[in-house]
């Protein structure tokens, strides 16, 4: 019956019903082309994500489900009364908290600086920028070099002042050190800003400069509210990457070759790697991965909060007559 | 007046941004001198920047032999893995993107809403069902190459940040291409592939480049689904080294072979950037890639 095809056929538009029509539309051609992904989404991501959800409420050891029974919110209720997740929620927070702001605010001036007339600028884009490129596992391996309290450099810099000082740099100051590890890579961000500093017109701070305004007149009220919506998407990138950080603590806190990966520093013990190792470990996969549920909600939360905020401080030019400055 | 201040203003801005790059540089370039100390020279009182005498032996050690780590497997490896990924998830994610951008369907806003949300979803929540997924199956046991099919089933239906990319790039092209293309007889997928990516090169390289540097030096993955001499560099680089000639219980960390290992295994990265800086900055700049 799909024998015979002929444009006339078409032409009449009559209500073909066969094979050839079916392909020839565009809804059929655009889940063709998507259909890898919707297949592995389902698959890969859709399905993981709601088996994480029901073994949450489980207590699946990760090995059988022979023994796993569900037991209700009781996952969740103990992860609310345990010390240890308010300490490495505490840990992420502080994370978060400390590392936002200042690798922000480090690329923000870089990029200022080589948004400049300046010899050899792209020499110190390349400098900034090369740290970004160094592995995860290979930046712990530096720093744990710099870090490490009988050999590292720092100790050993500091002793030339104050003779045998040897401070547990990774021990005792751990959530620090991923604090400088993060802010030293922080030549992407550097980048973004620099794209959006030179996307802003050099007439609107000629326009300033000749009102009067000084340079940190024309950076308050020209540059830093033009650059604010792209703070803002930097901001909350930044929010979901520092929440969920933790391989960086988990390579940094193995203190040799032999250790376990999961076993951190208690220094270091950020939330997702807490549910790491409660899943790993501990093999208890249903707690682990009910903990890694509210760390998700706690994203949803914060991101959420912070893009309520926005009305406040982002500025987007909509009267385009007012142009860039609003005092 | 006006001049001499400008001088100064030049110099001194000139010595703060070199100051700036060596702060930034330093940790790479203690990298380098504590590969070359002796694992016993690196607590020496007073602090000796320089080794005493450069141990390039270090770099013949690693490259030549097996004595520190099977460094060529773990490059072959790597770089199985990167490169497998990263030709599979940029002609998926180039589909997808295509499929995004030039066709109209029922419920396409709603399906890009998700693709725009996964972004958003911390990854360890899929990554840990995900392990237990292949593990289940069996994917996990699999012999070499095969034991690398975690990346390419995780890479085969593309990745949110590239259909995204793609999609950008796709849709600011004119639909006259189109048009021709299917007056000329051509079916939508060789459209697609004879027509639509030889315009996209500039998306396909940037979508390649980062594709390669995350896969190149991821750590969690490799470390969850991969077993010994499948193993990546990243990985037997911080657990897989040992001083040459020292058996069990090591008295020294083995922390210059360790570096050793690390510089070779960015070597390719290094290379990579400098040859691609371009478009590492242009990608960035338009989607604010971040691994």
């Amino acid at each position: 019956m799909t024998a015979n095809i002929t444009p006339a056929a078409l032409q009449k538009n009559k209500p073909v019903k066969n094979v050839y029509k079916f392909f020839q539309r565009e809804g059929t051609a655009f889940y063709g082309f998507i259909s890898l992904w919707l297949l592995g989404f389902i698959s890969l991501q859709l399905f993981p994500m709601a088996a994480a959800l029901v073994i949450s409420f489980t207590n699946f050891n990760g090995m059988s489900f022979d023994n796993t029974v569900f037991i209700g919110w009781s996952n969740y209720l103990e992860a609310f009364q345990s010390a240890d997740a308010y300490y490495s929620m505490g840990q992420t927070l502080l994370y978060a908290i400390l590392s936002i702001p200042l690798t922000l605010a480090l690329a923000l001036g870089l990029a200022m600086l080589l948004n400049q007339k300046l010899i050899g600028r792209g020499a110190y884009r390349t400098a900034f920028y090369l740290p970004t490129m160094v592995p995860i596992g290979a930046t712990a391996l530096i720093f744990k070099a710099i870090l490490d309290s009988n050999t590292g450099f720092l100790n050993l810099f500091i002793s030339l002042f104050r003779p045998n000082t040897v401070i547990n740099w990774l021990t005792d100051y751990g959530l620090y050190c991923l604090v400088v590890m993060g802010v030293w890579s922080c030549g992407t961000q550097m980048v973004v800003f620099l794209a959006g500093l030179q996307g802003i017109p050099e007439e609107m701070h000629e326009a300033a400069a000749i009102d009067g305004a000084s340079k940190l007149q024309i950076f308050r009220h020209v540059t830093w509210p033009l650059l604010t919506p792209i703070t803002y998407f930097q901001v909350m990138l930044a929010i979901i990457n520092a929440m969920q950080m933790f391989v960086p603590a988990a390579v940094l806190s193995q203190a040799d070759s032999t250790s376990q990966f999961w076993n951190l520093k208690h220094s270091m013990l950020v939330f997702p790697a807490h549910a790491l190792q409660q899943m790993m470990s501990s093999q208890r996969f249903g707690y682990g991965t009910a903990l890694v549920w509210l760390l998700f909600i706690m994203v949803l939360i914060i991101a959420l909060f912070v893009s309520k905020t926005s009305k406040y401080w982002v500025y987007y030019a909509v009267d385009q007559e007012e142009g860039g400055a609003k005092k | 007046m006006k001049r001499v201040n400008s001088f100064r203003r030049t110099l001194f801005l000139t010595l703060f941004m070199i100051l700036l790059t060596l702060i930034f540089l330093f940790p790479l370039f203690w990298m380098v001198v504590t590969a070359l100390k002796r694992p016993e020279e690196l607590a020496t009182y007073p602090i000796s920047i320089f080794p005493p005498q450069a141990q390039w032996i270090h770099f013949q050690q690693v490259l030549f032999t097996n004595e520190v780590t099977d460094f060529f497997g773990g490059l072959r490896n790597t770089l199985t893995i990167s490169l497998s990924t990263t030709v599979i998830v940029a002609i998926s994610s180039a589909l997808a993107g295509f499929g995004f951008a030039r066709y109209k369907a029922r419920g396409k806003n709603f399906f890009f809403g998700i693709v725009l949300a996964t972004m958003m979803v911390p990854l360890i929540i899929m990554q840990i069902p995900q392990y237990i997924i292949f593990s289940q199956l069996g994917i996990l046991s699999l012999p070499w190459p095969l034991c690398y099919m975690p990346w390419w089933l995780t890479a085969a239906p593309g990745w949110a940040i590239f259909i995204f990319y793609y999609r950008q790039f796709f849709a600011s092209l004119p639909k006259e291409l189109e048009d021709a293309a299917v007056i000329d007889g051509c079916g939508r997928l060789r459209t697609f592939w004879q027509i639509f990516m030889p315009l996209a090169g500039p998306a396909v390289t940037t979508t390649c480049i980062f594709a390669f540097q995350w896969t190149y030096s991821d750590y969690v993955q490799p470390l969850l689904y991969l077993i010994d001499e499948n193993q990546v560099l990243a990985v037997k680089m911080l657990m897989d080294v040992k001083i040459p000639g020292v058996k069990w219980n090591l008295p020294l960390p083995p922390i210059p072979y360790q570096m050793t290992v690390g510089i070779f295994y960015m070597v390719p990265l290094v290379f990579l950037f400098f040859a691609a800086q371009r478009y590492f900055m242009q990608g960035i700049a338009t989607t604010g890639l971040k691994s």
